[in-house]
């Protein structure tokens, strides 16, 4: 729940109707001029009268707006409730126009033509569908004389921000093959024997060793009383970069809707990562550059949703600049290094295959022409099939139709590489 | 809210007035007069106001013949009575998008007393000028009247702020 009172800002100007009784007055003036007969000019009697008369029930009242927003983020496809509280010092008769700069408003009405005595209420609700920052505000009140002759304008509030995270997405069957490992336990497997669930080998019994791991088998067989070892799982760092750029052979709506589905890829993936209790870093290439460390926790998370909600498509630096100046300053060698992007350029794949040997690399491409006929996207799509190849010998890549369920895709591309040094 | 009804009575009138001014009148102005009636009844009911200037526009050169042939007082409160029916007709218009009974009926009830207000100086006024309009210069006329006109513009100004 939020609540904006607001500063504002008021002009006075003579409206569109305003100006056409004036032309009205000064073509019956010159009617009258043309005729060289003064009758016409009665006329202009009743269009004055009317105008000065109507002046002098011009309001002289001073507004005030309070703003109630039932939520400060939602996530897409989610509603938010809007109420407006407009005060008034005198009886005013207003127009209100509130502004919202994305989403549908259903369940009443961002306009409204009110009769403010003391205190009027207007109620409405946004309906989110996209992800990205809704802006609610300023509204606009707008007072005139009787005939609208005259209107003085309030701009009123603040600008309240709502944003609007993407929605998350299955993304459970990708699995990690970074070697680098934390010392809590998680779920990336390590080069240590310990807890776990993967055999690791069998070595001879220590005191203290619990009974339930002998290896009956391998003690019949060598005489004496030998132990099963697993493989100690623990977390790692990761960080996830998201291209949103170089969506130029795409038009608008499609640059968006895979900006969309890249997001909620991203958003899926940190949700999973930071719940096994990773770390987790981000770097977004759009219309904006944007980074965030590897990091625990909620506020990780937050901050994550937050970065990815702001995501527009766009270029201002090269993918490769981001990839080889920060992810050795983030992220520590041969920890998961796993990129969204959908490949429409040879360059990023070069960047990330030089990353291949230091990190354990996971590609997930969205493929923007999935459904898409004729012969320049068929073309488009044997030039990304060729990089998604290329990079295959050095990464792995899943090959993801956005809208498509993630799982299949990540089963397609096959389970990661045993960490190296690891005896399993 | 329903605007049928008051539609249909603004178009009404206008249809009235239309067929006062058209009597006498050359076949083009009472048709153009008699026709002004569909835009404003469109705009009224749709919410387009420009079709109501359209409608006036239409209406004004049977206002002029009006003025040229017949009383000034007459014609005048002709055109009164045409400015007050197209105001009612853009406050229709203007709650189309955004409908808000309490808000129609202040406004009416503000538009209608500026009318009153208005008939009851412009019957005074154009009753003693037509008497001097015999003796009138138009050039002097005119010059008071946009003098006038100008001196209300600044003082709205001033009061608009």
């Amino acid at each position: 729940m939020s609540s904006q009172r607001s500063p504002y800002r008021r002009a006075t100007r003579l409206t569109a109707k305003g100006r056409l009784y004036l032309a009205l007055t000064l073509g019956l003036l010159l009617a009258a001029a043309a005729l060289e007969n003064p009758r016409p000019l009665a006329l202009t009697v009743p269009v004055a009268l009317m105008a000065g008369f109507s002046s002098l029930f011009h309001p002289r009242a001073e507004l005030r707006v309070e703003r109630e927003v039932d939520r400060a983020r939602v996530v897409a496809g989610e509603r938010v409730r809007v109420k407006l509280r407009v005060r008034s010092s005198a009886p005013a008769l207003a127009e209100v126009r509130d502004r919202v700069s994305r989403g549908s408003v259903e369940r009443g009405s961002r306009e409204a033509l009110a009769l403010v005595d003391g205190e009027r209420e207007l109620e409405y609700e946004v309906l989110l569908q996209r992800r990205g920052v809704c802006e609610l505000g300023p509204v606009r009140l707008i007072l005139g004389d009787p005939l609208r002759l005259w209107e003085e304008e309030w701009v009123c509030g603040k600008v309240v921000e709502v944003h609007v995270l993407p929605k998350l997405l299955a993304a459970r069957g990708l699995g990690l093959g970074a070697s680098y490992t934390g010392v809590w336990p998680g779920e990336v497997l390590s080069r240590r024997s310990g807890r776990g669930y993967e055999f690791y080998g069998v070595r001879e019994y220590a005191p203290g060793d619990e009974l339930r791991r002998v290896n009956w088998r391998a003690t019949a067989r060598l005489g004496r009383l030998m132990v099963n070892e697993r493989v100690e799982e623990r977390v790692t760092d990761a960080l996830i970069v998201v291209d949103a750029g170089l969506l130029g052979l795409l038009d608008a709506r499609e640059a968006e809707e895979l900006v969309d589905a890249e997001a909620s890829l991203a958003a899926s993936l940190a949700l999973q990562l930071l719940r096994a209790g990773n770390r987790v870093g981000l770097v977004v290439r759009g219309r904006e550059n944007l980074w965030l460390r590897p990091a625990f926790g909620k506020r990780q998370l937050e901050a994550i949703l937050y970065a990815l909600a702001r995501l527009e498509p766009g270029e201002p630096a090269p993918l490769d600049y981001a990839l080889n100046m920060l992810t050795p300053y983030l992220l520590k060698p041969n920890a998961e290094f796993i990129a969204i992007t959908p490949l429409l350029d040879a360059y990023v794949a070069d960047s990330i295959s030089q990353l291949a040997p230091k990190y354990s690399v996971l590609v997930i491409s969205p493929n923007p022409f999935a459904g898409r006929r004729g012969a320049a996207y068929r073309m488009l799509e044997v030039e990304r099939s060729s990089l998604m190849v290329k990079l295959g010998k050095v990464c792995r890549v899943v090959d993801w139709s956005p809208g498509s369920p993630l799982p299949r895709a990540a089963r397609r591309a096959g389970r990661p590489k045993p960490p190296r040094g690891a005896r399993a | 809210m329903r605007r049928g009804l008051p539609t249909a009575l603004v178009a009404a009138s206008w249809i009235a007035l239309s067929a006062a001014l058209s009597v006498g009148a050359p076949p083009p102005v009472a048709l153009a007069s008699l026709l002004s009636t569909v835009p404003l009844a469109i705009g009224a009911l749709t919410g387009l106001r420009p079709l109501l200037a359209l409608a006036f526009a239409a209406q004004l050169p049977a206002l002029v013949l009006a003025s040229l042939r017949g009383s000034i007082a007459l014609a005048a409160l002709a055109m009164l009575a045409a400015l007050y029916l197209a105001e009612l007709a853009d406050l229709l218009a203007r709650a189309a998008r955004v409908p808000d009974l309490g808000y129609v009926r202040e406004a009416t009830k503000r538009i209608s007393a500026v009318a009153a207000l208005s008939l009851v100086v412009t019957a005074g006024a154009t009753a003693a000028s037509e008497q001097l309009a015999p003796l009138l210069d138009p050039r002097v006329a005119i010059a008071l009247l946009l003098t006038l006109a100008l001196l209300a513009l600044y003082w709205a100004r001033e009061r608009g702020g």
